[in-house]
């Protein structure tokens, strides 16, 4: 506490006779406009830009109409593991459903959690989509694992279309009052160009995201 | 990390004449130009919120004071441990202690040039932590034992040969040139430590002063990874990190990425608040939050305040012409280009680092570039002139000067030394060309002519063509 | 040729044309005369102080400044061949005299009639022919100050386009620095001829048989390194291929 209190010293000392802005008049950066107004118009941009970053969205009339999709893509990329958190309803039906067309077994996040794990995909149900980005809301909030997306070889998102925002501004917006622990923004699978700036895909994260979208 | 800073024209020879190094800058230093240039034509909004960008950052240090205690508080009300670092000693201590009181024994760690600053890892390491990178460049270099040569990508300098020979030579992998592959192998190798670890450590790109939030921003997801498997997360972070709101993040999210890498968003962002909570599937137990001062407060107080704002976008970097031919590793510390020539020498003192804010043409790319809009041209002409007033300028060059005003301050003299210019090189350089210039001017002549003065200066022949007397007009 | 009566332009002639290159002074006020522009030529001016500045060396900076506000104060027009020196002039006398606000009021006054020669031909004289002959495959180099710190890029181009018997090809990093930057090229000139050689690979590749700039730094550098090698190219002031009279002196 001292050492703190300390450094709050030293700062506020730097900044005496100040001629800016006193605290109280902040300056908030003003909202930019948001993305598309009407949902399908969200999911439309959503998509485009998810594609684009290699991602897969997969839509149909009802969601068993996408799992043989699914199956196919999976097996394509060598999953032969899939896992879910316990407490998703959503994800452990489509799991159920899926492990035929593989097959695949179905494994617990502990089995992820070995040094030589399966190649996996990890099933989820999102929070949020956001338009403008292609991007994937996940947070800590109800007890959900972020595992799915962060120790799987793909990443299998469940979207509803009541979840489609604009913008980053309106993701905060509806997150706001007491953050969760942590909130994921996920945008494509896990990326470097560390090497001579050369794209790789699938560094510490899933080489692939697949977006679905819930009726 | 020890500075070599005040070696710089060494350095830049050595680096001129590297070849693995030119090869690895002619790979790649295009493509961080391209890549930008394109996240910023598609980005119509570009230079709306790079005026955004640059008053929120302004707000936050010019209060920083209000921002700061508030992130303490609501960081601590959430579960978060916050210490205070004076400076590199204390941050060292601080840490060690942390991992000695959390029973670590290997600690995984995503990229953070403050660690840097204060070579967070030797002191870790000098207690018998075992310290993981797992930011890929930053794994490499830590391998090959080696400073990052640059902000963003930290392996830059590497050509993917030397890469393979690295990972053949220190983990026994087959040797592959294929890129892939090679991210595979750090992969694979990584993964466990992730796993086993019990502490991770990170730095932090934004601290949210309303909610106590750590925010992380990276491409491969391991900061996500350690800051969520291991029982504890420790973040270390400057104090001119801190945000006024999470609000304030989309702006910034805007522009880091794009100067950055020339990608719209980055793969993931995650907003870190507190502990691990009852009901929460994952998280750390301990979360300890070092803020580091380490002369930002000095910087704070002083004319260059604005160098604060910087939000390590490395887009100043990779515009320099500079850098690009000399590489990070010249700038002798852990930040290169125009940012390290700026920072480096407010952080370590002139004295230290005088080379660097004289290392530039002042071409003014760098500020062109700078998503918060910090005047860095400007700042190293101002760098300069304080090196002047420190009395740590050449003799031979502040004489000079003092000769040169001297003869400019009066018309008449300039036109005497011009004659004689003009006499001198009328008889000796008859094909108006010099091929040797003496002393400090050798520089020029060593690959280059230098034009041999008219023969006459232009004010004699306009004087004479319009028939002018020399006192009138 | 259009005529603009009445408008007088200062010439700001700037210490290194006076010195090695008359003919790029004597170039600058063919073309603005060609506009039936007033030229004079304030004889007690020196030099602008931007050597002294750019080195941080701001007491001599402020001395010769100083002097060149004493001696074009109240001047309507005052053009250059220099983008650097122009933009010295517009935004560092402020810089220089920020703590003394008699002069100060004097550098802004002074700075907002200081204009380099392309930049005032295209932007005050309306000019869109410069009227010359000129024959070659010509690449412009934009120097830093004068497209980063003026703005000035289109101008040139404009007028060099115009030119009967130009060829204008553009060059790849054609506003990349060139290596000058005044004292880093005797300070580190190993970075400085590093890069010189870089701008000269791209001139190379246009196969054009002429450089030219509005800096006569740029062209010290790039010229100076050409004359070492021996390469097929020349490097020419911009005012000299607008006015057609390449090295002349009367």
């Amino acid at each position: 506490m001292r050492q703190t209190a300390e450094l709050l010293d030293r700062v506020r000392a730097a900044l005496r006779g100040r001629t800016v802005a006193e605290p109280g008049l902040p300056y908030v950066s003003p909202r930019e406009p948001g993305a598309p107004g009407s949902a399908s118009e969200r999911i439309d941009l959503f998509r485009r830009k998810f594609e684009a970053l290699g991602g897969t969205f997969l839509a149909g009339p009802s969601a068993e109409s996408t799992i043989p999709a699914l199956g196919e893509l999976l097996r394509v990329e060598g999953v032969t593991a899939l896992f879910f958190p316990e407490e998703d309803p959503a994800s452990r039906s489509l799991a159920d459903a899926l492990v035929p067309f593989g097959p695949f077994l179905l494994v617990s996040p502990a089995d992820i959690r070995q040094a030589e794990p399966p190649v996996s995909a990890g099933i989820q149900s999102a929070e949020f989509a956001i338009a403008e980005s292609g991007t994937i809301v996940q947070t800590s909030r109800g007890g959900t694992s972020l595992l799915p997306g962060l120790a799987s070889d793909v990443h299998v998102c469940l979207l509803s279309p009541d979840r489609f925002l604009g913008g980053m501004e309106d993701c905060l917006e509806a997150l706001s009052g007491e953050p969760p622990r942590s909130i994921s923004l996920i945008t494509g699978p896990s990326r470097t160009a560390d090497i001579e700036l050369t794209l790789t895909i699938g560094v510490h994260g899933p080489r692939k995201v697949i977006a679905v979208l819930l009726p | 990390m020890e500075p070599r800073v005040r070696q710089f024209f060494r350095n830049s020879e050595k680096a001129l004449a590297d070849r693995q190094l030119q090869v690895a800058l002619s790979r790649t230093m295009g493509k961080f130009l391209e890549n930008r240039a394109a996240a910023v034509a598609e980005f119509p909004r570009f230079e709306g919120a790079r005026e955004r960008a640059s008053r929120t950052r302004q707000e936050a240090l010019d209060n920083l004071d209000a921002h700061l205690a508030r992130f303490i508080t609501e960081a601590r009300k959430r579960g978060a441990v916050v210490h205070a670092a004076r400076d590199g000693p204390e941050a060292r201590e601080i840490a060690a202690r942390i991992a000695r009181e959390e029973g670590v024994s290997l600690a995984v760690k995503s990229k953070s040039m403050v660690a840097e600053e204060v070579d967070l890892n030797g002191a870790l390491e000098a207690d018998g932590v075992e310290v993981v990178e797992t930011d890929l460049g930053e794994y490499i270099i830590q391998l090959a034992g080696e400073p990052p040569s640059h902000i963003i990508a930290p392996a830059i300098h590497k050509t993917r040969e030397e890469v393979s020979r690295l990972f053949e030579e220190k983990l026994g992998e087959p040797y592959t040139e294929e890129i892939p592959a090679l991210t595979r192998i750090a992969r694979r190798r990584l993964r466990d430590k992730f796993l086993s670890a019990q502490m991770g450590i990170s730095g932090a790109n934004f601290l949210c002063a309303d909610t106590g939030s750590v925010v992380l921003v990276t491409n491969e997801g391991n900061g996500r990874m350690v800051a969520t498997l291991p029982r504890v997360h420790m973040v270390i972070a400057g104090i001119d990190k801190v945000i006024p709101r999470l609000a304030d993040l989309p702006v910034l999210l805007s522009l880091l990425p794009r100067s950055a890498t020339g990608q719209a968003l980055s793969s993931y962002v995650s907003v870190l608040t507190g502990t691990k909570r009852a009901g929460d599937a994952e998280g750390p137990e301990r979360l300890h939050i070092i803020l580091l001062d380490n002369g930002r407060t000095g910087i704070l107080q002083g004319k260059y305040r604005e160098i604060l704002k910087c939000i390590r976008c490395g887009a100043c970097i990779n515009v320099c012409p500079v850098f690009q031919s000399v590489g990070g590793h010249a700038y002798g510390w852990v930040y290169p280009g125009p940012l390290g020539s700026v920072l480096t020498p407010l952080l370590l003192g002139l004295p230290e680092s005088s080379p660097l804010p004289n290392a530039s043409t002042l071409c003014g790319a760098c500020g062109e570039v700078c998503p918060v809009k910090i005047p860095l041209p400007g700042m190293l002409v101002e760098l300069r002139g304080d090196e002047r007033e420190q009395g740590l300028k050449a003799p031979a060059e502040v004489l000079g000067m003092k000769a040169y005003a001297s003869v400019m301050s009066r018309a008449g003299i300039l036109e005497a030394f011009q004659r004689i210019a003009g006499v001198v090189s009328r008889l000796l350089f008859k094909d108006r060309k010099i091929e040797w210039l003496p002393f400090a001017f050798s520089g020029w002549t060593e690959r280059r002519d230098f034009p041999a003065p008219a023969p006459q200066p232009f004010r004699k022949l306009w004087k004479r063509q319009r028939g002018i007397r020399p006192w009138t007009r | 040729m259009a005529q603009k009566r009445g408008i007088s332009v200062s010439l700001f002639s700037t210490c290194l044309a006076d010195t090695f290159f008359p003919s790029v002074c004597f170039a600058t006020v063919a073309v603005l005369e060609r506009f039936g522009v007033d030229v004079r030529v304030p004889l007690s001016q020196t030099c602008c102080g931007q050597p002294a500045f750019n080195s941080g060396n701001r007491k001599e900076a402020r001395r010769m400044a100083a002097k060149f506000l004493s001696v074009f104060q109240g001047e309507e027009h005052i053009v250059t061949p220099s983008g650097s020196c122009a933009a010295m002039v517009k935004h560092e006398y402020p810089v220089l005299f920020r703590d003394e606000p008699r002069m100060l009021s004097l550098a802004y006054h002074v700075a907002g009639r200081v204009f380099e020669l392309s930049q005032f031909l295209v932007d005050v004289l309306g000019v869109e022919d410069p009227g010359s002959t000129y024959r070659g495959k010509v690449t412009y180099h934009d120097s830093c100050h004068l497209k980063r710190g003026l703005g000035v890029a289109d101008a040139p181009r404009t007028l060099l386009k115009a030119i009967r018997g130009v060829e204008l090809v553009e060059m790849e990093e054609s506003d990349r620095c060139c290596g000058f930057g005044g004292v880093f090229s005797v300070k580190y000139p190993h970075i400085s001829c590093r890069m010189a050689d870089r701008k000269i690979e791209r001139i190379l590749e246009t196969g054009a048989q002429v450089v030219t700039s509005g800096d006569i730094g740029c062209l010290m550098n790039i010229g100076g390194t050409i004359s070492r090698s021996g390469y097929p190219v020349r490097a020419v002031h911009i005012a000299e291929i607008l006015a057609g009279s390449e090295g002349a002196v009367p």
